[in-house]
């Protein structure tokens, strides 16, 4: 056994170039003047986040800062120069788009291609080593010519904030119109600075709700045939809200031993079934509960991601009957989510308006008379789930007992939840030994877990939607992959703190003993072992498909996509 | 594609690729090609095919040979296919001579080891899926456990009643039971005559028993209901594992005394 000193929070700092000399410019910015350092922890002062946290960007006149789509866990500010955000979706015109074959008709995606502007030149300069990715001249040119696809960003708040936040992707490009300086202060700083300021706090919130919900709104193919200035009006009618924790592990790990009704009923409530309808409820980021009631309690109908809507049916059943309505589900949040709610006037005015009153969606299935007659004729009330599985089969094709359990155990938060068939895995361990034999002899996840009917969701990293374990670590060694999202360990900087293994409400994550090259453990100073976080990396480094996935020789073995419900759909009714 | 689907899909392919031969060796019998030879040939080629699916087992984290499981189906078609052209090739019969019958019988019997294999890796995870699962290697640890839980409530009845009714029972029944796994065959079998016994020896003995007595011999009843439920799933789980001591070695053999077979024809080829 070898004595070491422990790693510390700050051994590896954002920037090794950031100098005191940057910090104390830094402190005289007008926004950091605010700031009173007197409030931060003496382990954590003011200058320190922004030594270790933060660090300068400098970036020469159409370099990139952020490409939307990408993913990034820091916020940033303009020292100098000016940063600007591109509005709108843009694709550059490739040879395929050209010949459009019969099968991208059928593409899910299609709306959201069709809403992006195609422009038959490259909008970006391909980026060669150590350089940065920048806009090519044609697509500048472009954007000098439409002033409304270009807007400079205010360089006295921060931007960037909602990636952050929400640890989800980039929701627009943003690049350099001249050369500038920005600081990058990565999400533990972040963190901090709005924990000791409680101003900087709200500032930081009031922003993300601001931007949120115009970004949201113009992304949304609901509302793309709206001109900027009716999108204007809509976004100034609608209202942001946001319902639960950030953190929401906490809370939920103090429920999960509870019932399953009383989980449920734990659940932070957005809309009652039977409350008038006043608009219609954009899900912003996170996942919401679908419940009907059923006797004295709820039962899952299914869940929302971001993007969906609900109250649709019901504005729709308002707009062409002109029946006073209420809503026909409930909706709560599953640990934290953000909506908008856009009032019932606008809808009608800026949606309805456009479209025939016949190609409004059909009345909701619980309107139909023969049902409600069957369900108030019944009184043994036993009898009444195989009625309502039916009927909910419809909307996702997925066993209802099933779909139950993977909302109220939120594993819909995987983007690669591992499932095994029960019904087809024989236990030969192939998918063990495969993730073994390229991670030192370790697997990463363990066979066992939960079991979901004939299923089981084993104890193996999902990818998640909501990564929670990244809000804790205090180096950013967790962290998502900045292309593909998935979320990886950096061994070289982890200190062992555990923060994410505890935060993780799955038990996705363990903490391993390090050794050293001869195989000896490595102690602090107190003698405790040393510690790294251990998870699944999805093997980004040795293909596209993970290990166990691959060796599995009876297909008992899927990483699935919960929020890809069609897919994950269809495997379980494979 | 559904598995249904898949599995119509293949058994069409098979059929497809077999109709393929026996029209291949029509055509031969009309010229002078000995089908005897382009049969075996197939079948060498099969078999050597069949045996890459071993060796694909243990190269991992090169997705380019594609997934595991295809090449499953691969291996089960194809080992299907070569069953059939094996019975071509003997000329569905016992063939003559100490090395083809030798070769015959291995082949007869790595056919049957395969075809164990598929049967129960289809039929046995279901059943242990329904029994509850548990992990193979957590197994023997678990029921260390609850032999442990058994001693500890037999001597808590000795302390408490003062009775030793209910530790000749574990004398005599249990502590056999519970030292480790037992009834491999009667569990693969599905032969419930052993719980069947212990359930009887339970309530033939809650009638001497008092009220204490009676509820600690419950406690051990379920007890010992869950160390038959681990007993289950170790012959299960074994089985699973084990059924390729077989079916390895065998294909090992197999393709061994195929390439002396070959060597053999080709140097008597004169003497045909």
């Amino acid at each position: 056994m070898i004595q070491v000193r422990r790693p510390q929070r700050w051994d590896t700092p954002f920037s090794e170039e950031m100098s005191e000399a940057d910090v104390s410019r830094i402190l005289t910015s007008t926004l950091f003047q605010q700031i009173n350092p007197d409030n931060f922890n003496t382990a954590l002062p003011l200058a320190g986040i922004l030594a270790n946290d933060a660090r300068i960007v400098r970036l020469e006149p159409a370099d990139v800062l952020v490409r939307k789509g990408e993913y990034g866990g820091s916020a940033f500010l303009t020292l100098q120069g000016d940063v600007c955000v591109i509005v709108g979706d843009f694709k550059a015109e490739s040879l395929t788009d050209k010949k459009k074959s019969w099968f991208s008709f059928l593409s899910k995606n299609q709306e959201a291609q069709e809403s992006a502007t195609v422009l038959n030149f490259p909008l970006f300069n391909a980026a060669k080593a150590q350089q940065r990715l920048s806009l090519s001249t044609e697509f500048l040119a472009y954007l000098d010519k439409h002033a409304e696809s270009c807007v400079t960003l205010d360089s006295s708040d921060f931007y960037g904030e909602i990636a952050a936040l929400v640890r989800g992707s980039r929701q627009a490009t943003l690049f350099a119109k001249t050369a500038v300086e920005v600081l990058e202060i990565r999400w533990q700083g972040l963190r901090d600075l709005m924990r000791y300021d409680v101003n900087l706090k709200t500032s930081i919130q009031n922003l993300y709700k601001e931007r949120n919900l115009s970004v949201q709104l113009r992304h949304n193919s609901f509302f793309s045939h709206l001109s900027p200035a009716q999108l204007q009006a809509v976004s100034e009618r609608s209202l942001f809200e946001s319902y639960g924790q950030f953190d929401w592990q906490h809370s939920f790990k103090k429920v999960t031993d509870d019932l399953a009704s009383k989980r449920l009923q734990a659940e932070p409530l957005i809309v009652k079934e039977g409350d008038y309808v006043d608009g219609l409820l954009l899900i912003c980021s996170g996942f919401a509960y679908l419940s009907k009631k059923v006797n004295h309690g709820e039962k899952t109908i299914g869940y929302l991601k971001q993007g969906d809507f609900f109250g649709l049916e019901e504005l729709a059943h308002h707009s062409g009957t002109g029946e006073p309505n209420t809503y026909q589900h409930t909706l709560r949040a599953i640990g934290y989510v953000d909506v908008i709610r856009i009032p019932t006037s606008m809808i009608k005015q800026y949606v309805f308006s456009y479209i025939d009153k016949k190609d409004l969606p059909s009345l909701f299935r619980t309107a139909n008379p023969v049902i409600d007659e069957y369900v108030a004729s019944y009184v043994d009330q036993k009898q009444l789930p195989s009625l309502l599985n039916e009927q909910d089969s419809f909307d996702h094709g997925l066993d209802t007992d099933i779909l139950e359990q993977l909302v109220e155990q939120r594993f819909i938060n995987g983007t690669s939840t591992m499932v095994i068939d029960k019904h087809r895995c024989t236990g030969c361990d192939d998918c063990v030994s495969a993730c073994a034999s390229l991670h030192d002899n370790q697997a990463r996840f363990s066979r066992a877990g939960t079991d979901i009917g004939k299923y089981s969701v084993t104890h193996a990293c999902m990818h998640c939607t909501d990564p929670v374990c990244l809000i804790g670590c205090p180096t950013g060694a967790i962290h998502r992959n900045i292309e593909l999202g998935s979320i990886i360990v950096d061994d070289n900087t982890c200190i062992g703190c555990s923060g994410c293994a505890t935060s993780c409400p799955y038990e996705n994550i363990v903490m391993r003993e390090v050794f050293n090259e001869k195989g000896e453990a490595l102690l602090d100073e107190k003698g405790t072992p040393l510690l790294k976080a251990s998870k699944c990396d999805l093997c980004m480094q040795h293909g596209s498909v993970p290990a166990c996935e691959q060796a599995c020789p009876h297909d008992a073995l899927k990483r699935l996509d919960m929020g890809d419900i069609p897919s994950f759909v269809d495997w379980f009714n494979r | 594609m559904k598995l249904v689907q898949r599995r119509l899909f293949n058994v069409s392919l098979l059929c497809l690729a077999f109709g393929l031969i026996i029209f291949i060796q029509q055509l031969n019998s009309y010229t002078l090609v000995n089908n005897a030879f382009f049969n075996g040939w197939l079948l060498l080629t099969l078999m050597l095919l069949l045996y890459l699916f071993t060796v694909r087992k243990r190269i991992v984290g090169v997705c380019k040979l594609g997934k595991v499981s295809l090449w499953m189906q691969a291996h089960i078609y194809l080992g299907l296919l070569a069953a059939a052209v094996f019975l071509l090739h003997a000329g569905w019969q016992v063939p003559e001579g100490l090395l083809k019958q030798f070769l015959y019988f291995i082949f007869i019997a790595e056919v049957l080891s395969g075809l164990l294999g598929l049967m129960i890796t289809r039929l046995l995870p279901p059943c242990l899926a329904r029994n509850g699962s548990v992990l193979y290697q957590d197994i023997l640890g678990q029921q260390q456990q609850l032999a442990k839980e058994v001693e500890i409530l037999v001597e808590h009845s000795l302390a408490t009643t003062g009775s030793n009714t209910i530790a000749q029972f574990y004398q005599r029944f249990l502590l056999h039971f519970l030292l480790r796994p037992r009834y491999f065959w009667s569990h693969i079998l599905q032969y419930r005559k052993i719980i069947h016994r212990f359930n009887a020896e339970f309530s033939h003995l809650q009638r001497y028993l008092n009220h204490d007595e009676q509820q600690i011999l419950q406690e051990i009843q379920l007890l010992v209901v869950e160390k038959n439920r681990l007993d289950y799933q170790y012959a299960g789980q074994t089985l699973l594992k084990r059924w390729l001591w077989l079916h390895i070695p065998l294909s090992g053999i197999l393709i061994l005394f195929s390439l002396l077979h070959l060597v053999l024809v080709y140097a008597y080829i004169g003497a045909v």
